[in-house]
């Protein structure tokens, strides 16, 4: 078990030691309980109650132990990861900010920055005044952070789901570029006399190679994750990289957009906001011995082609899946 | 680990008096506490190490021809290897610096380190026309014309005057005003053969192909060359405050070009071994002043160094001379041995603010160039040769320039006497505003201007000069005569310091208030500076070009390859105003002319259900004063009408009275006479579709038109009606169709099939297909009439159109692409009337499909072996080459003309490796 969990550690030690305290509390936790996820689903535009919901792997029914709705306590983690254009990121915090006041009282803001690895802002809230001074003062500046920090801001997430009967949600609201990462993604040209390099004729392979590790990670993560890009850009590399976001975020069952346009940005806030409101958080019980990647089937009662929408596959943590 | 669990406990037990959403928030505390990631966490130190926080990769690419297809072009010549050995290795590593006990950077200092290695062998290919073994000995007897008929080889020693000859009637066949007699059986006799010639032929290659027609196409060069290059790109990046930041990027190169030799001998005209080294740095300070308010300023400095070379030595003298023989391969080379250095220094100031609805930016920008060059071009002279001296005078398809050389009769002679480099130095200024207005909901305006300055170029010891268009030259009193920099009250420079101010403006809008559409539209003008070349263009009289004209290039030689160029009749430097005279002289313009840009589009996108975007747009952009060749520009260029005293323009003394500067063969412009205009509009379609099921894609279709009056390989025929000289650009492929996909195979753990999590995993999990295509349809056909006959004025000639011939094909291809028979010589002394490029006729059309298959293999969740195989042209498509343009006389048409000789292209693979961690 040590050394599996040492195997598993992704990122600083000092992610190894929360991701470690986190899993203790998790067995400490789940004592005497059977195994669950939680998967994010939507109903579209009608009312589900908890008990009209019907899970199953592979044909065979695993009980719903709970399920939380639009209407029940919601904890956002928004994580801004803002480096560039000042005109954007203005009208996208002011966007942002609109959307935040608008949120029921029973939802909570916590606000992250992912430039230059991940910091806390602000502890999340119901108090939207200080959601939004910490949305208005955060600088402009540094590094873009998403692909460093998503991981670890999601597995906040996690911990909260498993601790807290609340839904969470994890957005970020980015401009980033692919040129603008710390990390070398864009394997730039080193030796420009040689002119018969054919190996940057595919550059888009190292943003591809980083978006499937982190793909692997997040897919057994049960955080939803929401990406609002604030400038679509149409360069080889930058399509590759808004794609892999786009991947991201349904692999945790949630959603991107990307703005081409002003007028998008807040169209596209509001838009999120919106979905991440409207989602129901269901815990299904898994069977004692499951295979590690799982395709749970989730229906409303009434029968099938209700408009639900939900997250359809997930993969159990290396510790999840031992544990199991 | 005991006290974590017990820290853990601890914190949970009073969680159970909590709400959920308190217990929610105080796990947030938690979690964010631990990552210390709070402003209150404890101060990490990063004792974790250096191991677990820096990323990066180990790579390898190989390629070798036992992998490759063998070339379509080397497979039609009978061969079935292209030398290919290629290795390009290196390493990637990024993280937090950490100096052990001493410092750890975390988040606020961070590195990253890329070393790149090159090492390979790999072949050119080139199809020429050498003299045949036979013409070598001056025996013409199986040598034709591009008909196919015999081709006729005078004894310019017999020339003499015809008594019979008319003056009032044009020189023909049947009026000459020179006589002169074929060499007796077609053999030019052993004695009359030029020693120099004779011993340079000894350095000439033998033919080894027959690829016609005739004895055309009959030299096939498949040579290797050696490269190799090492270089490295290092980053530091230091957060200072949280509201500062300092970036220092250092790069270098190394690089070495050993050129194919298309001779094995030293007279190979293959161009040299070429060194190259890179370095650049820069420092980047941004500071946050508030969030509405960022300041980023940037100090650059980049340097690159370029040597050639000739084999053995390093001394310009060493070289072999230049021979041009067209249409043969030459012998020798330009620039065999030079250098030059480039230097920028460049400051830059960015200040953003958001005010209100405005996000206004301002940039400032100072930048120094320098360049260094030492740039001999024929250090051991340079000897063109011509058909006029040996053939029947005022007869085209009589004569040749190779049978000249024999005869050791050059028509033109120079060489470059370059006793010391040039230091070229010019700045430029740069300020720039832009306000970017969310004017309402659904309409955002982006607008603004920069402000630029050049100052022109000036020589660090002012050993500049130039051609004053003013000044009159003391030999014959006409206007045009040499200034020097600095000297007799002129000037450190030759051109004004200029101001431009250039507009921008853009609009994006919703239409109906639809996100979910943009109409975008943008308008922009700009200038361009006249850049420092690396030439040492501009430095007559402290550098020398020797010249030797002929004074009747039909009549008698410049000089003979015997006796070699006459020594320089003076030292330099020579300013003299009459320095230049006799020689193709620099001109630099010092006009008020810069080249201008202006370009305007119009776009709609539009999101469509299934994540698919689909662009639709056109776009326009056009310039002027653009800068152009000598090909393009000649300020002392007869004007056509003189084409009526026909023959008499053969004589050197009559034909430069003509010219607006007698005193002048012409002037070298070089690159940097503000002269040409061109017009391109296009309109386009995208289609993109966003990762979904693993699947990307976007495609690409563009449909555009380019004019210009300047472009092409030949040139322009009339330089003072440019408007006849408007005509479709080369190299301008009207449809463009580009897609490229990227496939992850939907395999593996949380993927739809094979969703195993054991060993099986790693056959099944990491696959991908990425791929682009181009497809191109063929650029527009530059048609050049065989022979020039017009004296001297006209460098470029069009050829005629034949009235009523449909110049397509039914079914173009190889045997006949278009039809000659649409297109005609020029008579003697006149233009032709088609324009430079033919307004329909396309060359064949290109295609490339390349593809790439990746595996990734997972070894633990950080560390991922990727292996793959990417396959260039990897249908292996040959695209043809481009038919034979030239269009010859009624009498001899070239029997080639229309027809297409082969292809080339082949597909290339390449395997790589890569660890990345």
């Amino acid at each position: 078990m040590k050394d599996r969990s040492r195997k598993d550690a992704k990122t600083p030690r000092d992610v190894k030691k929360a991701v470690g305290v986190y899993l203790v509390g998790l067995c400490l936790a789940g004592i005497g309980s059977a195994a669950s996820v939680k998967i994010p689903a939507w109903a579209g535009d009608q009312t589900v109650a908890a008990k009209d919901f019907r899970a199953s792997l592979d044909g065979a029914p695993l009980r719903v132990l709970s399920v939380r709705g639009p209407k029940d306590d919601l904890m956002l983690l928004v994580a801004l990861d803002l480096t560039g254009d000042l005109a954007l990121v203005e009208p996208a915090k002011e966007a942002l900010i609109a959307e935040v006041e608008k949120l029921p009282a029973r939802s909570y803001a916590g606000l992250l920055r992912a430039q230059d690895g991940l910091a806390v802002v602000s502890d999340p809230t119901a108090d939207r005044a200080a959601t939004s001074e910490g949305i208005r003062s955060l600088p402009v500046s540094g590094k873009a952070g998403l692909l460093d920090t998503v991981e670890g801001a999601a597995r906040i997430g996690d911990a909260i789901l498993a601790k807290a009967a609340v839904r969470v949600a994890l957005l970020y609201v980015t401009d980033s570029d692919i040129h603008n990462y710390r990390e070398d993604f864009t394997n730039p040209v080193i030796n420009s006399s040689d002119s018969h390099d054919l190996s940057r004729r595919f550059p888009e392979g190292l943003v591809q190679d980083k978006i499937t590790k982190l793909e692997g990670r997040l897919a057994g993560m049960q955080t939803p994750l929401f990406i609002v890009h604030l400038a679509y850009r149409g360069d080889r590399l930058n399509e590759a990289y808004q794609n892999g976001l786009k991947r991201l975020s349904e692999t945790t069952g949630g959603s991107s957009a990307f703005c081409r346009s002003m007028a998008d940005i807040p169209a596209s806030i509001h838009t999120v906001l919106e979905t991440i409101q409207a989602h129901y958080s269901v815990s299904v019980e898994l069977p004692k011995k499951t295979r590690r990647a799982l395709q749970i089937h989730l229906s409303l009662a009434g029968g099938e082609g209700n408009g639900l929408h939900y997250r359809p596959r997930l993969t159990l943590s290396e510790q999840a899946f031992r544990k199991e | 680990m005991a006290a974590s669990l017990a820290a853990a406990w601890a914190q949970q037990r009073p969680a159970a008096r909590m709400s959920e959403m308190e217990r929610a928030v105080e796990e947030f505390k938690i979690q964010t506490r631990n990552l210390g990631i709070r402003p209150d966490s404890p101060r990490r130190n990063g004792n974790g190490g250096p191991a677990g926080t820096w990323h990066g990769r180990v790579f390898e690419y190989f390629r070798n021809d036992f992998l490759d297809a063998v070339p379509h072009e080397i497979r039609q010549r009978g061969g079935d290897k292209s030398l290919l050995r290629r290795n390009q290795f290196g390493f990637n590593v990024a993280g937090p610096v950490v100096i052990p006990r001493l410092f750890h950077g975390g988040r606020n200092t961070y590195f990253s380190l890329s070393y790149e290695g090159v090492r390979e062998r790999i072949s050119r290919t080139y199809l020429r026309t050498i003299p045949t073994q036979l013409e070598r000995t001056g025996d013409y007897s199986e040598i034709v014309d591009s008909a196919g008929q015999p081709l006729a080889i005078f004894d310019p020693a017999s020339t003499r005057v015809n008594p019979a000859f008319d003056p009032t009637q044009p020189v023909s066949i049947d009026n000459l005003q020179y006589v002169r007699s074929e060499f007796p059986g077609r053999q030019i006799p052993k004695s009359r053969l030029d020693p120099v010639a004779q011993a340079a032929l000894a350095l000439y290659p033998q033919p080894n192909a027959a690829v016609g027609p005739f004895f055309r196409n009959n030299y096939f060069i498949n040579s290797p060359e050696t490269n190799r290059a090492n270089g490295m790109i290092g980053k530091l990046d230091h957060t200072l405050a949280e509201r500062q930041r300092l970036t220092l990027e250092l790069a270098f190169s190394d690089g070495f070009l050993g050129s194919a030799h298309w001779f094995p001998t030293r007279a190979n005209p293959g161009p040299s071994d070429r060194d190259f080294e890179t370095r650049r740095g820069s420092l980047e300070h941004v500071l946050t002043a508030s969030p509405q308010t960022v300041n980023t300023a940037t100090f650059g400095v980049s340097s690159s160094l370029s040597r050639n070379a000739i084999e053995g030595s390093s001394e310009p003298g060493a070289a072999f001379p230049v021979y041009q023989l067209s249409p043969y391969l030459s012998m020798g080379r330009a620039w065999p041995v030079s250098k030059s250095a480039h230097h920028s220094y460049a400051w830059t100031n960015a200040l953003s603010h958001k005010r209100g609805k405005h996000g206004l930016r301002f940039v400032a920008q100072y930048v120094r160039s320098q360049v260094n060059a030492y740039w001999p071009q024929y250090p051991s002279g340079s000897y063109r040769f011509s058909s006029g001296l040996t053939s029947l005078p005022g007869i085209i398809n009589t004569g040749h320039p190779f049978s000249s050389f024999l005869l050791g009769m050059a028509e033109y002679a120079e060489s470059s006497i370059v006793p010391r480099p040039s230091y070229f130095r010019r700045s430029s200024r740069h300020i720039g505003f832009r306000d970017h207005y969310d004017a309402r909901k659904g309409v955002s305006l982006s607008y603004g201007f920069s402000l630029d300055n050049g100052t022109p170029r000036v020589e660090k010891y002012d050993r500049q000069s130039t051609v004053d268009l003013q000044a009159i030259n003391p030999v014959n009193g006409r206007k045009g005569a040499l200034v020097a920099a600095a000297r007799n009250g002129q000037g450190r420079t030759f051109q004004p310091s200029l101001w431009r101010l250039s507009p921008h403006a853009s609009l994006a809008w919703n239409p109906m208030g639809s996100a979910k559409s943009v109409v975008r539209a943008s308008y922009g003008r700009s200038y361009s500076a006249i850049p420092v070349y690396s030439a040492q263009w501009g430095t007559q009289g402290f550098i020398g070009y020797p010249t030797v004209l002929s004074p009747n290039v039909q009549l008698a030689p410049a000089v003979l390859l015997a006796r070699g160029m006459p020594a320089p009749a003076r030292t330099l430097p020579d300013l003299r105003p009459e320095a230049a005279n006799d020689t193709v002289a620099d001109l630099i313009d010092s006009s008020e002319r810069l080249p201008t840009y202006q370009s305007a589009s119009l776009t709609l996108e539009r999101e469509l259900p299934g994540s698919l975007l689909v662009s639709i747009g056109a776009a326009y952009s056009g310039g002027k004063n653009l800068l152009v060749s000598n090909s393009a520009a000649n300020p002392n260029a007869i004007p056509l009408d003189a084409l009526q005293f026909r023959d008499k323009l053969n004589d050197e003394e009559f034909n430069r009275s003509l010219r607006p500067y007698p005193q002048y063969k012409g002037f070298d412009v070089y690159s940097s006479y503000p002269f040409g205009r061109y017009q391109r509009d296009a309109a386009f379609l995208r289609v993109e579709k966003r990762a979904s099921k693993g699947l990307s894609f976007s495609a690409y279709y563009e449909f555009g038109k380019q004019w210009d009056d300047y472009s092409g390989p030949y040139g322009k025929q009339d330089y003072y009606r440019r408007e006849l000289e408007w005509a479709l650009t080369p190299g301008q492929d009207p449809h463009r169709l580009q897609f490229s996909y990227v496939y992850e195979l939907p395999l593996g753990v949380n993927k739809p099939f094979l969703a195993v999590s054991d060993w099986r995993r790693y056959l099944v999990e990491g696959w991908s297909v990425s791929g682009t295509a181009i497809l191109q349809s063929g650029n527009p056909i530059y048609l050049r009439p065989q022979f020039n006959n017009t004296g001297g004025v006209v460098q470029a000639l069009n050829v005629n159109v034949v009235p009523g011939v449909d110049p397509a094909v039914g079914d173009p291809g190889p045997s006949l692409w278009f039809n000659p028979a649409a297109f005609d010589q020029p008579p003697d002394f006149t233009v032709g009337n088609a324009s430079r490029s033919h307004p329909s006729l396309r060359n064949p059309g290109n295609q490339n499909w390349d593809m790439t298959l990746n595996k990734r293999i997972a070894l633990a969740p950080d560390r991922t072996l990727e292996l793959s195989a990417a396959g260039f042209n990897f249908i292996n498509h040959a695209d043809w080459t481009d038919p034979d343009n030239l269009i010859g006389p009624r009498s001899a048409p070239n029997v080639n003309a229309g027809k297409i000789i082969g292809s080339r292209g082949g597909r290339v693979i390449q395997l790589g490796l890569r660890f990345s961690f």
